[in-house]
Parts: structure tokens; sequence; C-alpha cells
């Protein structure tokens, strides 16, 4: 933008974004923090410290956290801590790969339903199939169909969750086409493709990033509940979810290897669902203070 | 004015409508909200077409631009644009001339500009999709000569500006440039441009029109409900009833002796200065518009016309009939009005 334009904004407008950024500020600031501090934590101590995740080293095993070892070590002697560490690159890969699969697809097939009739009739049956069932029985379903794999679970958080980014792009899809601007624009020849990219579907984004940020989230507890229940990433290369699975049998007298990746799992969930919020805040001010999808 | 000197170029047809007929599908059965409606618009002249809310004038413009809405849909007729029957071209085809050969102003400029885009990207959007073969800076030098045409002051500015910044009349001025960039329009058809503004930036837009008018060699399709935006305007005027023309005139004959009771109710409820202080309200028409769904047998402006006479009005729908010299009436009873309404004038006094 040109100064003189920057300049030209209304000091209105400035100011209720103003009060838009401060009031979703703390949210999205301290769940961005938490968060940051997460991935760059999973991502650079390994290449600062060594780690070992998988050495095994029985005369160490089950010791409660101390100096040496600060989050304790687990029925095989293994570092906690450094299973914690490397636990997150499995259970942030699957969330991330399943959020951004999520976007593509979801856009992509709420865009055609949006447009045209057919496809809508079709996309949107299938979609309705899905919501019938509990998110999580369907998942459940589809690993032991295809059997546990990173990959699987990513597939099935994908189809869990893109009816519900459909119905988003394809709501507001169906609410812009007949706005003004874009009847105005059809109306001296600007064609349909272009009326979509341009016009239409960015008005949608603002939602799916709210909807994207939950779906990260639930994208974790999928993956953890999944490999709870023996259907996620097998191991031994630890997820946080297969983590407190194994945990489960010491949980009276090693209660810090369940605690740790339980720990990890509620503030990256509660961190994004904080980022979620003040980004829901900031798109439609109107749904400020209510509970996320 | 400076229009009433202008002759409409003498006859020569830009558009014809031959027995248009836009018609929505109901629970009750479809109804056409344009009935069978012939019309031809000489080049060159400024054609008002005014009626009440619902009379299909609306329906009548996106119907020539083939955007009537779903799922209405253009069922009849012919609509010639000069010579090619617009109805039969494809969908892109119609697309190639919507916003180069005609071009549309919509009614609502607060709205009509997408609100996250810069006006820059709106006007040149037009020229990307009508002339490919321009460059960036072309398009930016059309985009700012355009602008200036329809007296926008600082031109480039506004460029990059978004339309929240601007005031409702630059806003319209906006989308007329729009309507103009591609420099080929040869229709215009304004629906309701003015009516969002208020009345100063009303007479400034109307000026514009007419400027525009001579300077482009438009032909111009005018909607309103507004009579005196017509008066101030238009050489001819079309008034619409229930999907029908009730009456075509030169725009000062129609003023000076309206034929049809629906077009004198219309005159009438104009607010005089100086009517005398006993009739403090505005005058009315009673009643409201027939259901489309089921059309009556006579004339649809039956159930409110002042002077309807049960077994001949109500009996036939009346023809669209040449009066006088480019004057055309749908009425059974129109020769006899003048009288009719002189001796109620008379009683009245």
């Amino acid at each position: 933008m040109t100064p003189a334009a920057a300049e030209a904004t209304t000091p209105s407008t400035a100011r209720s974004a103003l009060r838009a950024i401060r009031r979703a500020g703390p949210m999205l600031l301290s769940g961005g923090t938490v968060l940051a501090l997460v991935v760059l934590a999973s991502l650079f101590v390994p290449l600062l410290v060594e780690i070992d995740p998988l050495g095994i080293d029985v005369a160490q095993k089950l010791l409660p956290p101390s100096a040496e070892h600060w989050l304790g070590t687990d029925e095989f002697g293994r570092e906690v801590l450094d299973r914690l560490i490397i636990g997150a690159h499995i259970s942030l890969r699957v969330a991330f790969a399943a959020t951004l699969l999520t976007a593509v697809l979801g856009i992509a097939l709420g865009a055609l339903s949006g447009q045209y009739r057919l496809a809508d009739s079709i996309i949107g049956r299938f979609s309705d199939a899905l919501l019938v069932f509990p998110g999580f029985v369907l998942a459940i379903m589809i690993l032991a169909a295809l059997g546990p794999s990173e990959l699987n679970v990513v597939l099935a958080v994908v189809v869990l969750y893109v009816p519900r980014v459909i119905r988003t792009v394809r709501a507001s899809i169906i609410e812009f086409r007949s706005a003004d601007f874009v009847q105005a624009a059809r109306a001296v020849g600007v064609g349909d493709m272009r009326l979509l990219v341009v016009h239409i579907l960015p008005k949608s984004f603002g939602p799916v990033m709210v909807q994207l940020t939950f779906g990260f989230a639930w994208a974790i507890l999928v993956e953890a509940g999944l490999s709870f229940l023996g259907l996620g990433p097998p191991p031994p290369s630890p997820s946080w979810g297969n983590m407190i699975s194994a945990a489960r049998e010491f949980i009276r007298t090693a209660p810090w290897i369940m605690i740790a990746p339980g720990v990890m799992i509620t503030i990256t969930v509660l961190s994004l669902n904080l980022i979620g919020d003040g980004l829901r805040d900031l798109v439609d001010p109107r749904l400020q203070g209510k509970v996320g999808p | 004015m400076s229009r009433q000197g202008v002759a409409p170029g003498a006859g020569e047809p830009v558009l014809q409508l031959e027995g248009v007929e836009v018609r929505f599908p109901s629970p009750h059965g479809s109804f056409a909200v344009v009935d069978r409606l012939s019309l031809s618009v000489t080049r060159g002249e400024i054609l008002g077409v005014v009626g009440e809310s619902g009379c299909g004038k609306s329906m009548l413009a996106r119907s020539i631009v083939g955007l009537v809405p779903p799922p209405g849909r253009t069922v009849g007729g012919a609509i010639l644009f000069d010579g090619v029957d617009l109805v039969r071209l494809s969908p892109d085809e119609r697309r190639r001339i919507r916003g180069d050969a005609i071009a549309v102003v919509p009614q609502e400029p607060m709205t009509s500009l997408n609100p996250t885009l810069r006006i820059g990207d709106q006007l040149t959007e037009v020229l990307r999709a009508h002339r490919p073969e321009m460059s960036r800076s072309q398009r930016r030098a059309r985009a700012l000569e355009v602008m200036e045409q329809v007296g926008i002051q600082f031109a480039g500015q506004r460029l990059a500006q978004y339309p929240h910044e601007l005031s409702g009349g630059i806003r319209q001025r906006v989308m007329i440039a729009m309507a103009l960039i591609c420099g080929a329009v040869k229709l215009l058809i304004a629906d309701e441009p003015t009516t969002a503004l208020d009345v100063t930036i009303q007479a400034q837009i109307l000026e514009l029109f007419v400027r525009l008018q001579s300077e482009e060699q438009m032909t111009v399709i005018l909607i309103t409900h507004d009579l005196a935006v017509v008066a101030q305007t238009a050489h001819r005027v079309a008034v619409m009833y229930a999907g029908c023309i009730v009456e075509l005139a030169p725009v000062l004959d129609l003023f000076d002796a309206p034929l049809h009771p629906y077009t004198r109710g219309l005159l009438e409820t104009l607010p005089r200065r100086g009517a005398s202080a006993s009739k403090s309200h505005l005058a009315t028409i009673a009643g409201a518009v027939p259901d489309l769904a089921r059309p009556p047998a006579g004339c649809r402006f039956f159930n409110r016309c002042p002077h309807a006479l049960a077994g001949i009005c109500d009996a036939a729908l009346p023809a669209l009939e040449p009066v006088a010299d480019e004057r055309w009436v749908r009425c059974h009873r129109w020769r006899e009005l003048p009288a009719v309404a002189a001796a109620a004038v008379g009683a009245a006094s």
C-alpha cells in the first residue's frame, strides 16, 4: 500500500481492528508461544543434545525423575524426556499432514459442491454419511480395516475432518455467490472461474483457518487415542499416544511415564484451541466467547 | 437540458425485444415476471423504464444480459442486439458481450464492489476479461483515463484504495467507469443507478449519464421507479405494470398527457410544490399487483383502476396499441378517459 492510501484508512476502521486484535491478542499470543516452544523444542533439541529414544538400559529401568533422568525412565530404561521429544515428531507430523490434506481436499470439494448442484448432492450425501458416525468410532474402523500405520492415521483424520471443512467452504460460497459485488462482477463479464477464485473463495479462508486450527488439535488427540488402542504408528518409535499406551501397566509404580506425554498432549491441544479461539474472534467477533466446533 | 435537442437516431433500432418472456417456477405454477414483452430501443436514445417494485423492470434488464437469477429463466422470445439474437448465444458468448458491448450499472454502489479488493484491481478485472492482450500498464492507463472521464478526482490514488474508503457517489462513478472501461459499449443498462444516493449526488450522476450518452454515442436503458429521474434524463419512457408495458411515449408527451390510468396514478403520486394544503397526505395508488401465478384474464390493472368497467376491462387483456406518433397504450378505454378524468376533476372542484 502506498503511504497515502495507508493514511486514508479511516480512524474508526483502524480502531475496531485494534480492538479485535487486543481482544484476540492474549489468546493468540499465549497459544502461539506455547505451541512454538513445543515445535521448536522437538525440532532443535535433537540437534543440540544427544538424544536416544530407543536406547534400552535394563539396569536403569523405571527410575523416577531425578537430576540425571529429568523425566525418569520407562520399563526398558529408555529416557522418557528423549522419547517425549522424538514422540512430538510423529504426533505433530501426523497432525500437520492430516490438516494440510484436509485443507486441500476440503476447499476443493467445498468449492465444487458450492458451485455445481450435481456435485453438491453427491459430495453432500457422502459427507452427511461420514458425519453420522461418531468420529472416533469411524477412525477405529478405518484403522482396523487398513492396519495401524502413520499414513493410515493421517487418512482416518482426513476422512473424519474433511466434511466439516467442505461444509464451511460450501456455506460461504452459497452465501457470497449471490452477493451484490459478485453479481456486479458477473454483469461486466468476469468469468465463473475467476469469480470463484478471486471473489468468492477468499471469503471462506477466515472460517476455514479457524476450523483447521481446531482440526489440528483434534488430529493430535485422535493420533494419541488410536495409538493408545494400539492402532497408531507401531512401537518402538515413540509417539505421545503409544507412550501413554505402554505406560498403562506402570501407572501405580511409575506414573511419570504416563504423566509426561499426557501433559504434552494437553498443553499442545490447549494452545491450539487458544489459537483457534483467538483467530475466530478476529474473523467473526460476533462469536466471541462461544465454544469451538 | 441538452438532451431535448438530441433526436434519437432516426428509428434505427439497436435492441429489439420480441415477445420476451421470463418465468419463475413456484409451488402454484410458474409465473411470468416479464410477459411476452416487445420493445424496440433506438440507437442513441435514453429509454426510461418505470414501474413499481415487482413489475418486472429489473428482470427485463437481467434477461437482456442473460443473468436472470435461477430458478428463473428467459423461456421465450427473441432479444435482437445489432441483429444477433442474444437468447440463442452460448453462456460464454453472452459473457463476452457483457461488460463490453452491453454494460450494466448496478443499483447498489455500496455493496457492488468487493470490499477486499482495491478499486484498481476491480476496474482492470473487466479488461482482463475482455481485453486479455492488454498489458498491466495499458490496463492501468485505461483505468485512469476512464476514471477521469466519469469525473473521479485523484484517480491514481483511488486505484490503490479499497471501496470502504470511498463515498457512495464516488463508488457509483467507479461502477460507471467499470461499465465504460472497455470503450466499446453500445448499450448501457442502468438499474436504479441513483436509488441508493442522496438527491444532490443523484443529480450529478444523472448529469453524468446524459453527458456520457452523447459523448459515447451510447444507447441507455434507465430503469427506475422514480419519475423525476426519468423526467430529467430520458427521451422516451416505457411504463411497466405486472410484467407488461402499459404505456410507451416520448417523455414530454407522457408527462403532459398520460393516457394509461396507471401512468396517471404514478404521476399523481409525485409530491407537488404548492399543492393545496387540504391534501396534506401524499397520493397513493390503492391495492397491489395481481398474483402473477394466476394472472387475471382481463387488464392487469383492473383491480386498482379507478376507471375500470366490469364486462369490458376484466374480459380480455388489452393490446398495446399505437395511438399517435411514437405513442402506445395498453388500455380498453383510453379514448374515453380524458373526458372521464376531466369530468371527475370538474366534480371535485
